[in-house]
């Protein structure tokens, strides 16, 4: 008995390293391929992206600056960055701004109205599935945002909360 | 009864170097402008400052955490040693392993002492992030620290000369407690600390693979 629940501790702890490490492998190169996706700005049409506030074409996202921020309403950095766009509406004409979220349509509404999204042209709240926003961009956390040039290319990529003048200095 | 008292002294002992280490290294090392210089890229000076003040705020949950880290980390590697002593005798020793763990944990504070001096006099232009990802005597330090992916990072700085003292000082004071030959003590302490040890790499590879962005 003794003998027979060594061997299962000793085989149950070799099984359990042996998943970790084939889950790392596999998490290691789907991760990469997902994040050497983000190169590029995904194609949007290819992606059901509600729009709780207003209709926006998908084929904008060609021929300009973007900036894509993966948000969630209720994190305070992604509060400030939408504040902040919201301030600055004007620092982002020459690009369109892209806030995709996971949230439920109610709370992304409630969010663009309080900080005024609904009120810039060329501002975007989109929703979109967990399964999509992984697929499309890889592991984020929030606020995490990209930026692309006209050329469909990856300008700049930041990880968390972030100043105007750094988003503008690559638009 | 003696024993618990020794383990206990042992741990004050431990828990008291490693809390002035880690206020000398606040007073010290962490200062503002570290912040500022660190961060500055990407947020305002106002968010910056609010940072300091939230992390001035919250400084003392760093001590506090000191002695129940120090807790968790000694009762698993006095319950990996306590099932391989198990497996080879069939008997228990985790008292005597906790004390063991206790003493052998003292080599880790050379690193820490060795990475405050070597910030306060040798390289004396630092951000946060090189405090981060120094540690003096890894497998890190053969690479570029900023060009490797983040879940090379820990095993890298695991992998060190301090670590392999405290595998030595582990099988020691397993000589010492259960009178064990020293080769029969290290082989022990590889057998099953080194499994554990291991399984908590490997565990935190995969949750840094998995979940950084």
């Amino acid at each position: 008995m003794k003998t027979g629940l060594k061997y299962s501790v000793v085989i149950g702890v070799l099984l359990l390293i042996g998943y970790f490490l084939s889950r790392t492998v596999s998490a290691v190169s789907s991760t990469n391929e997902l994040k050497a996706k983000r190169q590029t700005v995904p194609d949007f049409s290819q992606l059901a992206i509600q729009m709780p506030s207003k209709t926006v074409p998908k084929t904008r996202l060609k021929g300009r600056t973007n900036v894509i921020i993966l948000f969630n309403p209720d994190c305070e950095h992604c509060q400030y960055e939408a504040a902040e766009i919201s301030k600055n509406g004007d620092a982002f004409k020459k690009a369109d701004v892209w806030m995709l979220t996971t949230e439920k349509p109610a709370r992304v509404r409630a969010f663009t109205k309080q900080f005024g999204l609904d009120t810039l042209a060329n501002v975007c709240v989109g929703i979109l599935t967990p399964d999509e926003l992984y697929k499309t961009f890889g592991p984020t956390a929030v606020p995490h945002l990209l930026i692309y040039g006209p050329d469909g290319n990856l300008r700049k990529e930041y990880k968390g909360e972030t100043k105007l003048e750094a988003i503008l200095k690559y638009l | 009864m003696v024993l618990r008292q020794v383990n206990v002294f042992r741990f004050l002992f431990l828990c008291a170097l490693a809390l002035i280490i880690q206020w000398a290294f606040q007073y010290f090392l962490i200062s503002d402008q570290l912040y500022f210089n660190s961060l500055s890229n990407q947020l305002t000076y106002e968010r910056i400052q609010e940072l300091i003040d939230q992390s001035k705020e919250w400084q003392w949950l760093g001590y506090v955490l000191v002695p129940v880290l120090y807790l968790v980390k000694f009762g698993l590697v006095a319950g990996c040693l306590g099932i391989g002593y198990f497996f080879a005798t069939s008997q228990f020793a985790f008292k005597r392993f906790f004390g063991v763990a206790i003493q052998a944990e003292l080599v880790f504070l050379i690193p820490i002492l060795f990475k405050l001096l070597w910030f306060l006099f040798v390289q004396t232009d630092f951000d946060l992030t090189a405090i981060g990802q120094f540690y003096p005597l890894s497998a890190l330090t053969l690479f570029n620290a900023s060009e490797l992916p983040p879940y090379y990072l820990y095993p890298l700085q695991v992998l060190n000369l301090f670590e392999v003292a405290y595998w030595f000082l582990l099988a020691y004071g397993v000589t010492q407690t259960l009178e064990m030959p020293f080769s029969k003590a290290f082989s022990l302490v590889l057998s099953s600390y080194g499994i554990g040890l291991l399984l908590w790499i490997t565990g935190v590879v995969f949750i840094t693979v998995t979940y950084t962005s």
